[in-house]
């Protein structure tokens, strides 16, 4: 994957996690809206600013990961959601819509089966643990693929620490 | 801690600090690019390796909520500690906090402190920047960041995992105390680190 694209395949494995605690129906219903999402934006709709593309999916990955660690998800969240899920397939495919990207959209979206699938086994098993975890991850990576094209000076080749 | 055990952690952390050279925390000057380099990054210092473990050990002793709470704000403020790293930010000296956060986290498992869910985090969240901060410095001259930040995240976890899997020992009396072992190793190796850090 091409820089940009990394941002939206970020945001659907993130997106998928996020489902995957609202339950079987809810989390196929919202990777559907998701991807439909996705599609429209990157297929359909001309280039936006990347600038703007990518803010909408670093704040998606946000509000995504909430979901994650939210203790319990409300049943009236779950509507909720399901718009989220389509703001999010849009910022996706907005990403994915850029002259620069790298993938096509159905490459990416590949992603939100491939976690979400074995998201939904592990909670459904009890182990909503690894989810959690597989989301700080990819929210600490998110974090620094954010950052790093606006942190202009950089220290150089200098060890980081040294005894 | 009985005697006989006390005993036992004296010897192997005797042993394991023979064994530790500090100049094996990330001694060479030419980086290995990417993914792999990233990747390598955490188990190249023991420094890095020994804090990430015992913050899985200590969130499987704590149990729920923290098994998860703490691998999870440790990478995150990690991030962020790597992204204050890149801007600049001024942070106090890093490798005393790496050597505090290996010493404080081996005592924890080994006094099997049951620290409150906002002190555990906090406690955590704290090394977590030190560590974030120690990558952040060498990440933006890597060849390529993004897959480089993909590497050590992951070898991070990968790590906690570690740390959980052995936390899970706690479930018997003998495996609770090799764990407490495995802790105070873990402290005496941190106090190491944290005297050649100071001197």
């Amino acid at each position: 994957m091409a820089g940009t694209d990394i941002a939206a395949g970020l945001l659907l494995a993130v997106l998928a996690c996020a489902l995957a605690f609202l339950g079987r129906r809810a989390a196929f219903a919202g990777a559907g809206i998701a991807a439909a999402g996705t599609l429209t934006a990157a297929l359909f709709i001309g280039p936006v600013p990347a600038d703007i593309a990518l803010a909408g999916c670093w704040i998606s990955v946000a509000i995504a990961s909430l979901g994650v660690f939210w203790p319990r998800y409300p049943q009236l969240l779950v509507a909720g959601s399901l718009l989220f899920s389509a703001f999010a397939g849009l910022c996706a495919g907005l990403v994915l819509g850029q002259p620069d990207a790298g993938s096509h959209p159905l490459t990416v979206l590949a992603i939100l089966p491939l976690v979400l699938a074995p998201a939904m086994l592990c909670i459904g098993r009890g182990w909503d643990i690894a989810p959690r975890i597989l989301t700080s991850w990819l929210l600490s990576v998110a974090m620094l693929v954010g950052a790093i094209p606006y942190l202009v000076d950089h220290p150089g080749y200098v060890p980081d620490h040294r005894m | 801690m009985s005697l006989p055990n006390c005993r036992l952690t004296v010897a192997l952390g005797a042993a394991l600090l023979a064994w530790h050279s500090p100049a094996m925390a990330h001694e060479s000057d030419s980086l290995m690019p990417g993914f792999v380099g990233g990747f390598l990054h955490p188990l190249a210092g023991a420094d890095h390796l020994l804090a990430m473990v015992a913050v899985g050990i200590w969130g499987a002793f704590l149990g729920r909520p923290l098994v998860y709470l703490l691998p999870t704000a440790f990478p995150v403020m990690m991030a962020l500690g790597g992204v204050a790293a890149m801007a600049g930010l001024p942070l106090p000296p890093v490798e005393i906090g790496i050597a505090l956060s290996v010493l404080v986290l081996g005592a924890a498992i080994l006094f099997a402190y049951r620290a409150p869910v906002w002190l555990a985090v906090i406690i955590v969240a704290i090394f977590g920047l030190f560590h974030g901060y120690a990558h952040g410095l060498e990440l933006p001259s890597m060849a390529n960041p993004i897959s480089f930040s993909l590497g050590f995240v992951l070898s991070t976890g990968l790590l906690h995992i570690c740390g959980i899997a052995l936390g899970l020992l706690r479930g018997s009396s003998v495996g609770s105390r090799l764990l407490r072992g495995t802790g105070g190793l873990i402290a005496l190796a941190g106090f190491w680190f944290f005297y050649w850090a100071v001197r």
